[in-house]
């Protein structure tokens, strides 16, 4: 009867989603329908699904963090990095080279791939509050880096923006039609998710999560922590890549100042953190909770983000592992949780306690004289 | 299955002048012993005297500052601990690190998996089929109170439904010991296994223990307390400071005033019925 349930419960799960995933695909169809001022302005409905464009981008830069931060427990700062990584290639590639916009995105995110194996190489050196410093430092000083080139004015390509924006308008677009763009930017979405959350429902998820829950204790059970967290790395900058590339055929530049400032890196983590760490699935729903959020709220101007971060550190405080992850615990049944029997820890004979208490009592005493 | 070794003289792991300090400390210093194939090794010696740290340098969780390790006529120095494992030497940590999220056949199963990205070797259905083997090998069926004749058709047990959190401590131990046996160890090393425990389940892991050696896997215990060891092992080696002080047979090693000067004397009195660890004498100072 138990083993029933547990198959079945997921399936809920699933359906849901699909039913998530089926209303997203309604969405142009969907929007004039409800709010009939976007049938009489096409540009209100393209500005929407823009929104929605962008929402989907920041569910595969969070789901890309969540494989890397919520189910290896290698906490990135950075992700900014790979983001950047990604949109400067895909900007650099389609001003030089005459492929077709998916090959671009795609050797995009390949590049950025490269650039997880290489942030990999110190990060298994690395733990912890280091492993985070690390990652942050290295997206700044790629930040930095790109300023500093300005390859768009040295290299002469596009047209050079500010602070080493690449400006690709030209070359870098996917179609003109929104309806169009949307769903490419939704198979996106949902191409990332399946791929995503496949690999951490498989033995390699396993092992990657046995190396978040005690790296020393995987090495033990015969798991090459070294090569899997790698890999870790490796994915996960594959799918921040993807998301810039695609985010500068969105918007036909890249700009330090957006793909790789450090606020798309803080912003992939409050989206993993609101939806929950550790799930995939629930940095798909933080990111259109944080983009609808930023949208819906705008009259508040940059408070909005002040609010958005505030209800990240209170999930963090309150309910560690999401709002997503505590309503599908509570639904899959707590009950398979076998909770161990409460044996108060026996109270130490007074004989002994009291003589350390007094010494402790003078002890810190005397540290206050 | 018996594994006896092919090799009559060499033993099945040799270790040569092993040394590793940290900082200033020296936690093992030129220490040698050997293992014999399919013995039950005693490894013991006061709290801090570098018997963990020889597991650790045994099993590849730190790199020693100098010499050898030779296990099954390879040198095994200096290797990283998954290869450590695939050759053969399995353990288990003193204080229980099970993965909390996990459940227990889950927690089996880890030590099960592939290394190789892609692989048709090691399906889910033969590792499930594996993980079924070790919980109930290790009698984790019976602690998460499943009757032993009562397993349902594919072979799982409530391992299946049970989180580490629900195991008692001696449950915990056999965790340790079902995880460890999912690698089909010659050797297994076990760190403490019996602190902590009530005489009746010392008993009962000691049985558990003497069934693997007859399965033709070979032991090495540490313990900071032999009484509870006399019985099971078969040859002991003692170190202190970082060094091998005293090898032999428990008996002998028990007469060795080097070893009870050691312990402060009396400590390996075996004539002692109990055997609860908690009555060594090295608590007898702080008393």
């Amino acid at each position: 009867m138990r083993v029933r349930r547990l198959s079945l419960r997921p399936r809920l799960g699933s359906a849901l989603l699909l039913l998530f995933f089926a209303l997203l695909a309604a969405m142009p169809y969907l929007l004039p329908r409800l709010f009939p001022e976007m049938e009489t302005n096409p540009l209100l409905l393209r500005r929407w699904l823009d929104i929605l464009v962008m929402a989907n981008l920041l569910a595969v830069l969070a789901m890309s963090w969540d494989l890397l931060g919520g189910y290896t427990g290698q906490i990135s700062f950075g992700h900014s990095f790979f983001f950047g990584l990604g949109a400067f290639t895909a900007a650099i590639l389609s001003l030089t080279v005459d492929w077709s916009p998916w090959t671009v995105i795609g050797v995009g995110a390949l590049a950025a791939a490269v650039g997880g194996v290489l942030i990999a190489a110190p990060a298994l050196r690395l733990h912890g509050p280091y492993l985070s410093l690390m990652t942050l430092v290295a997206a700044l000083a790629f930040d930095r880096f790109i300023r500093w080139l300005k390859p768009a004015d040295r290299f002469d390509l596009g047209i050079p923006g500010a602070e080493g924006a690449i400006l690709c308008s030209l070359k870098c677009f996917l179609t003109f039609d929104a309806v169009a763009k949307y769903y490419y930017a939704l198979a996106l979405l949902v191409g990332s998710f399946l791929v995503l959350w496949a690999i951490a429902r498989s033995r390699i998820g396993l092992a990657l999560e046995a190396i978040r829950d005690d790296e020393e204790a995987a090495q033990a059970a015969g798991i090459n922590t070294a090569k899997f967290k790698t890999l870790a790395f490796s994915v996960s900058g594959f799918f921040a890549g993807l998301s810039g590339a695609f985010y500068v055929y969105h918007i036909g530049s890249a700009s330090p100042s957006y793909v790789l400032n450090l606020e798309r890196s803080v912003e992939a983590i409050a989206t993993a953190v609101l939806g929950g760490m550790g799930t995939i699935v629930g940095p798909i729903f933080g990111a259109y909770f944080f983009k609808l959020f930023e949208e819906l709220f705008r009259p508040l101007e940059a408070l909005r983000y002040g609010v958005l971060f505030a209800l990240a550190l209170a999930v963090l405080l309150l309910v560690q592992g999401g709002l997503l992850s505590r309503a599908l615990q509570r639904l899959r049944g707590r009950d398979l949780v076998a909770v161990p029997p409460s044996a108060p820890p026996p109270s130490p004979p007074p004989s002994e306690g009291l003589p350390q208490g007094t010494e402790t009592q003078t002890g810190t005493e005397a540290v206050r004289r | 299955m018996t594994r006896r070794g092919p090799k009559g003289s060499e033993p099945l792991l040799r270790v040569e002048g092993l040394s590793k300090a940290f900082g200033g400390l020296q936690a093992v210093s030129d220490l040698s012993f050997h293992v014999r194939e399919g013995e039950i090794l005693g490894l013991i010696g006061p709290n801090g005297a570098g018997k963990t740290t020889a597991f650790h340098l045994i099993t590849g969780m730190h790199k020693p500052d100098r010499g050898r390790i030779v296990f099954r006529g390879r040198e095994i120095t200096g290797w990283p601990p998954y290869r450590v494992v695939q050759a053969g030497i399995a353990r288990t940590f003193q204080i229980p690190r099970p993965f909390p999220h996990k459940t227990i056949a889950q927690n089996v199963e880890i030590a099960l998996l592939p290394n190789a990205l892609f692989t048709l070797r090691g399906r889910r259905r033969d590792r499930w089929a594996r993980v079924a083997a070790c919980c109930t090998r290790a009698g984790l069926c019976q602690t998460v109170g499943h009757p032993p004749a009562a397993h349902t058709p594919n072979g799982r047990c409530e391992c299946w439904h049970t989180y580490p959190g629900a195991l008692p401590q001696a449950g915990l131990r056999k965790l340790e010991i079902a995880k460890a046996l999912a690698n089909d160890p010659h050797l297994l090393l076990l760190d403490e296994p019996f602190a902590g425990l009530t005489h009746r389940e010392v008993e009962e892991l000691s049985e558990l223990v003497r069934e693997l050696r007859a399965e033709g896997r070979t032991v090495v215990i540490v313990d900071h307390n032999m009484r509870g060891l006399m019985k099971l092992v078969e040859r002991v080696v003692v170190i202190h400071f970082g060094h091998k002080l005293a090898e032999g047979t428990p008996e002998e090693v028990a007469e060795n005033p080097a070893v009870q000067e050691a312990y402060l004397a009396g400590t390996l009195d075996r004539s002692s019925s109990s055997s609860s660890s908690s009555s060594t004498l090295k608590e007898g100072p702080s008393r």
